[in-house]
């Protein structure tokens, strides 16, 4: 409890944010070119998909291509914090093992590193959006809760990457078939609500699924209800960064043995 | 554990082990065959006490792999030891594996303000150090060229340059004074008399228990897995 409430110290997020803005230049070699690059990565799968699965699965759903850009936006977050998280202590070996510092600021700010890009992204979509004249309703005001839950839901799974990055190295490509099942089992380009009970009870509680509804509910794309409340999801958020942050830590010590 | 004096460091009955099986190497058909059997440990040092005081600095000597880096990373809690417990007290700043330089990319002078917020300066202070750091280590005019091109000497002398300016109370430092040229060895030997007599402490470990006889004011050895106190 101790070591959890120094995160809150000055020192711990100045380390945090310095670590942070240096992830951030390092990635897309630091340059606007480069986001924006990898910003039509996501306009490129927005085609594609377009042309393979609207008129199939998302025939009637008002603004259909700002659903299906928020769903791969979304997806292409957790495949980003999934690899920031199997990487993050082995490609940063250096200074996990050379300096005595709390590591868990590492993981954050690898998870921030991966936020930012698509804050940005989302930020693009939600001026498209106005561009168009979708509404801006009150569910906007949700919409900070909504990010940092969902920051808080991405860091607890960058900690458990993390430890599963070091210590169980060979299960990652069985995660990786894992990941690609479930990618399948989220609603990225359809919707759920063309399934049958059963498959809607399992959508419901696919975590991914929830944060992905839930931004559409907010933007106005939504073609199928969420199940849980706000604060709900919220409270399931801390969960995740808990068991995150207590796994990590009770397995740090191993880590170091590992690397 | 209580601390009867005033030290800053204070470890007793440390013991580090690994285990012989497990690891990635390991195919599933060899982990069910063992499966039962207790693991086979190899202790690298077992039963060592260690005890550091204000004003000291302890040269830890011993051969290679005799223990002397896990022994320092145990101190530091970056690895967890297998039995015994240690207890810190003060500021601490650990520089093992040559640490400086993580991010390759980017140029030194990135790398250096990060560096020293890792080995606890806050960023204000880092920033006010840079140039300061940067003539002692001699690299005016390279502060801002990638890290990349920095030799091994460079960096462990930058690393320790930037330890010169923080406030630490108790220092790990790992072979950093092996890499480094005469002139500048000679100018750490300086600092350590400062900082000893300021009450600041440090472990220093090396092959070559010449090099810290100049001002070390204890030596410990490593050897077969006990820690000895030399004289």
């Amino acid at each position: 409890m101790k070591r959890f409430r120094s995160l809150g110290r000055p020192q711990a997020v100045e380390l945090c944010r310095s670590l942070l803005l240096t992830e951030l230049s390092l990635m897309e070699q630091g340059t606007l070119l480069g986001f924006l690059l990898s910003f039509a990565n996501n306009i490129l799968m927005l085609l594609v998909f377009h042309l393979l699965f609207v008129n199939r699965f998302l025939d009637g759903v008002p603004n259909s291509w700002v659903y299906l850009l928020l769903g791969i936006v979304q997806w292409n977050l957790y495949v980003n914090v999934s690899l920031a998280g199997f990487s993050c202590m082995v490609y940063r070996q250096k200074i996990v093992m050379g300096y005595s510092f709390p590591r868990e600021l590492l993981v954050i700010a690898r998870t921030g590193a991966v936020f930012v890009p698509y804050l940005v992204e989302l930020f693009l979509i939600l001026c498209v959006a106005r561009y168009f004249r979708m509404p801006i309703t009150w569910k906007y005001l949700l919409l900070p809760v909504m990010l940092a839950a969902q920051f808080l839901f991405c860091a607890g799974l960058c900690s458990l990457f993390a430890i599963v990055g070091v210590l169980h190295r060979n299960v990652i490509p069985f995660w990786n078939v894992m990941f690609r099942l479930i990618s399948f089992a989220t609603p990225i380009f359809y919707l759920p609500g063309h399934l049958g009970p059963l498959a809607n009870l399992i959508y419901s509680w696919n975590p991914f699924t929830i944060y992905m509804m839930w931004v559409r509910d907010i933007v106005g794309a939504n073609g199928f209800p969420i199940h849980f409340t706000a604060w709900k999801i919220a409270a399931g958020s801390i969960g995740v960064f808990l068991l995150g942050y207590t796994a990590f830590r009770a397995a740090e010590c191993k880590i170091g043995d590992s690397l | 554990m209580s601390v009867e004096r005033k030290e800053l460091l204070l470890a007793r009955g440390l013991g580090k082990s690994f285990s012989e099986r497990g690891g990635l190497a390991h195919t599933v058909a060899q982990r069910l065959w063992r499966l039962g059997k207790p693991p086979e440990r190899v202790y690298v040092f077992e039963k060592a006490d260690f005890t550091l005081l204000p004003g000291e600095c302890v040269a830890l000597v011993g051969g290679n792999g005799s223990g002397k880096s896990t022994f320092l990373r145990c101190l530091a809690g970056l690895v967890e030891p297998t039995d015994g417990e240690v207890l810190r007290i003060g500021k601490f700043a650990a520089l093992l594996s040559h640490g400086f330089g993580a991010y390759e990319d980017l140029p030194v002078s990135d790398n250096l303000l990060l560096a020293q917020q890792l080995i606890g300066s806050t960023l204000k202070q880092a920033e006010a150090n840079l140039e300061k750091v940067a003539a002692m280590a001699e690299l005016t005019g390279r502060l801002y060229s990638p890290t990349s091109h920095l030799s091994e000497g460079m960096r462990a002398k930058i690393a320790l340059c930037a330890l010169a300016h923080s406030d630490f109370q108790v220092a790990l430092l790992d072979e950093n004074l092996n890499y480094v040229d005469k002139d500048f060895r000679d100018l750490f030997f300086d600092l350590t008399r400062k900082w000893i007599a300021e009450g600041r402490s440090l472990v220093i470990t090396s092959h070559d228990g010449q090099v810290l006889h100049k001002f070390a004011t204890r030596f410990l050895c490593l050897r077969s897995g006990r820690l000895e106190e030399m004289n």
